[in-house]
């Protein structure tokens, strides 16, 4: 599944995100409001979904190499995410449906989860 | 993952067509007569032509539509009503990833005239050898670039004479400001890849350094992060004037915190950092006054290290 | 669908609450911001988080869910476990991280927000 396909799942609006960067295969999940949790993977997720609304979101994607992130629950990206998103070339996304709605659907359509064994 | 394939892909997507198709193009007009066209073909070379009308692409001719009218036996007549109209084309600031795509259609053509997006003029023609001389002639210039970048930074170390060498890095950070914290972490990121650190490396490093520089951000007004580059090691210093660790052996412990509810509803201050911070480094030493601050080291081994062990 | 049922498919080890199992579960909710849970859960729901502190146990019971599943084989503290004896709070325990939990959640047809 590319990353404009995982938008389309999630109803996503991309609010930040390259043409090509949006042709991006991706497998691996990460679903979490804890930016501690993320950094201790051993791998590197390829989308993050979390209900988190703060720079530090960007700045973990940047950090542990995550290619996407997606704020869930209908929330714009507060001041400045979008910014960074943009400096760091992360791929943001937002979308109506909440963290659950969200990981249940992507897992149905086969993506799986980053620290999974 | 395969870190030159990913680079090669990024490069298809980066390069223009513009960069890599061909721009002297044999064009044809279309009020030429057909008879001319084989001329035209054989003399270049070439299997077809875009038709052009005052630098408009009009049309697209090719060696199919010259048997088709050799073999119907029919009157001369002008290459206009012959060729195919409303060709497919591609833009000329589009990617080379995406030119492929489109050359790589089975249905599809072998050849694309290059329009620009703006003028609406034709100002080139694309096909896969332009692409394969193109990428190569790119990868070629960018290997030799990064050979230049890797020797300049990474060989930095070797290229001064002294006993003991080391690049010290400084950064301040500012406390409980929230908006701020992690950019010297995601700043020194981008350093340490200049510095031809490897990769595994520098992910270990910038996890520990944002969870210490956060640690800061959440516990104290100010702090300071001090990178000690050496050639077998990477030493990081934050220190802070803050509180102090009461207990630093139970502050250890996954799941601790004495965050408060803000810190949490941050994505932080789940009592996770500190062990974050240790399994990524090599050596982790914890210096704590109680009401001046704390100071967190943190040892990571680098290659050459690894090697003489 | 039981929560006892739940347990038993995505192979979870109760901690606490073992003799409040007999709900029904048909909403899941997945959070580890507590203020979002107390804004946003419904009643009945169970919780997905990685969260341990005691906290959970006052939210879970304020907000009436159906349980709490401790995600990425968490451990809660003594006092969160007592807390939630004392609620009749159901803590369950996977080694699962969130999405593959939710996944498999989605796929028993528990929905949620």
């Amino acid at each position: 599944m590319n990353l404009r396909e995982l938008a389309d799942i999630l109803e996503a609006t991309i609010r930040h995100g390259e043409d090509e960067a949006l042709n991006d295969e991706v497998s691996r999940v990460v679903a979490s409001d804890l930016m501690s949790d993320i950094l201790a993977r051993d791998d590197t997720p390829d989308v993050l979904l979390t209900g988190l609304n703060t720079v530090q979101i960007i700045h973990t994607a940047s950090i542990s190499g995550i290619k996407a992130v997606v704020i869930v629950r209908g929330k714009t990206p507060a001041q400045g995410v979008v910014a960074r998103a943009e400096e760091e070339n992360i791929v943001l996304m937002s979308t109506k449906i909440g963290l659950f709605e969200a990981s249940g659907r992507l897992y149905a359509k086969g993506l799986y989860s980053s620290g999974a064994e | 993952m395969d870190f030159q394939l990913v680079k090669t892909r990024e490069l298809l997507l980066e390069l223009s067509i513009s960069d890599v198709m061909c721009s002297q193009v044999v064009t044809i007009a279309p009020d030429a007569a057909m008879s001319t066209l084989r001329e035209v073909l054989r003399d270049y070379g070439i299997s077809g032509a875009p038709v052009v009308e005052d630098d408009r692409l009009v049309g697209i001719v090719s060696t199919e539509d010259l048997i088709r009218w050799l073999a119907g036996d029919d009157d001369d007549c002008s290459i206009g009503e012959r060729m195919t109209t409303d060709p497919e084309y591609l833009f000329a600031d589009q990617s080379v990833a995406y030119a492929i795509k489109r050359l790589e259609d089975p249905e599809g053509y072998g050849r694309f005239p290059v329009v620009d997006r703006h003028s609406k003029k034709l100002v080139g023609i694309i096909t896969k050898g332009d692409i394969i001389g193109g990428v190569l002639l790119k990868l070629e210039q960018e290997y030799k670039e990064e050979e230049v970048r890797q020797f300049r930074a990474s060989h930095i170390f070797e290229d001064i004479a002294a006993d003991d060498k080391e690049i010290y890095l400084f950064y301040d950070i500012v406390g409980k400001d929230f908006d701020r914290a992690g950019k010297a972490s995601t700043r020194m990121k981008k350093n340490l890849k200049r510095l031809g650190i490897r990769p595994d490396i520098i992910r270990r490093l910038s996890i520990a350094s944002y969870e210490a520089e956060m640690n800061v951000v959440i516990h104290a007004d100010q702090g300071t992060m001090k990178y000690r580059i050496k050639p077998d090691e990477i030493v990081l210093e934050v220190s802070d004037r803050g509180p102090g660790i009461e207990d630093v052996e139970k502050a250890m412990q996954t799941g601790f915190t004495t965050s408060e509810d803000w810190v949490k509803e941050m994505g932080f201050g789940a009592g996770m950092g500190l062990s974050n911070i240790k399994n990524c480094a090599d050596k982790m030493e914890i210096r704590s006054d109680p009401g001046v601050g704390v100071t967190l080291t943190i040892r990571i081994w680098t290659e050459d290290r690894h090697e003489t062990e | 669908m039981k929560l006892s049922e739940i347990v038993e498919k995505l192979d979870l080890s109760v901690k606490t609450g073992a003799n409040s199992l007999d709900v029904e579960i048909s909403r899941g909710y997945v959070s580890d911001l507590l203020s979002d849970v107390i804004a946003h859960a419904e009643e009945g729901d169970v919780w997905i988080t990685l969260q341990i502190h005691q906290n959970i146990v006052a939210v879970a019971t304020m907000k009436s869910l159906g349980g709490i599943i401790l995600i990425g084989d968490r451990q809660p503290g003594d006092d969160t476990v007592e807390k939630a004896e004392e609620e009749g709070i159901p803590i369950l325990l996977s080694k699962l991280p969130a999405f593959e939990l939710v996944g498999r959640l989605y796929e028993l047809g528990i929905t949620g927000n």
